[in-house]
């Protein structure tokens, strides 16, 4: 099996299908947590979709959108322990850069 | 359960992202030559284990209700998996995080995201290290 397999190829296109929605949910879990709705949880939900992208995008050939979703996870999980000044502005700020990742589809 | 064995026949492969375990499966199956079953869920594994006998179990750390550390409790709660050998997929690559998965008696600990192609020889080389120093 190899990248050209054509079982492997499929599932990397079902992979970037789903990618909308995976960065569609961390979106809305800022949204949430920038508005008060839905508290910590909001940005619990953005975790794991961080999370999910940072332990799957690799495996797709996709390591740099995998780098930026592992930082991305991290500050989140900081600041879901301490909401200090400037979080906010830091967690859209690497979430934006996950987007600036050539080949990122926009969320959904 | 075929502890002490070259190698695993039988891979119980638990994970609750489709997009990931969809590969795993290839992975396994397709380089590995393993038979495999795979499960989405901490709570899938535990009911299909038994009837299954894995040799070794591959299993996520981060799932929601049941996580990997509680389902491998659960899995060796069980008569006659008491002891099988486990592999910990994990996204926290932390040494720390490492060593308290080990810590739990899985006999190595796999870095997402794999290499598909890398992930069976992987695997391997964990089961031997594990018979070598058994």
């Amino acid at each position: 099996m190899t990248g050209d397999d054509p079982e492997m190829k499929e599932l990397a296109r079902l992979y970037l299908a789903g990618l909308p929605a995976r960065l569609g949910a961390i979106e809305k879990g800022l949204e949430e947590w920038e508005g008060g709705h839905g508290g910590a949880g909001a940005l619990d939900a953005a975790i794991r979709a961080a999370h999910g992208i940072a332990g799957s995008a690799g495996t797709f050939g996709m390591s740099e959108l995998g780098s930026a979703a592992r930082e991305f996870e991290q500050e989140a999980l900081e600041a879901a322990q301490e909401q200090g000044p400037g979080r906010l502005a830091r967690l859209k700020e690497l979430f934006a850069r996950m987007l600036q990742v050539p080949g990122t589809p926009r969320p959904s | 359960m075929t502890t002490g064995t070259p190698a695993p026949a039988r891979i119980l492969y638990v994970e609750d992202d489709p997009s990931i375990q969809q590969v795993g499966r290839l992975s396994l199956e397709r380089v590995g030559g393993f038979t495999t079953r795979t499960c989405g869920s901490g709570a899938e594994a535990v009911a299909c284990a038994p009837e299954f006998r894995p040799d070794l179990v591959l299993l996520d750390v981060m799932m929601p209700d049941m996580d990997g550390t509680e389902t491998l409790a659960r899995l060796r709660s069980l008569a006659g998996l008491e002891a099988v050998p486990v592999i910990f997929l994990t996204a926290k690559v932390q040494p720390r995080e490492r060593d308290r998965l080990l810590s739990l008696g899985a006999i190595g600990v796999v870095a997402k995201p794999f290499d598909p192609m890398s992930l069976p020889s992987e695997i391997r080389a964990m089961w031997a290290a594990r018979a070598g120093g058994a």
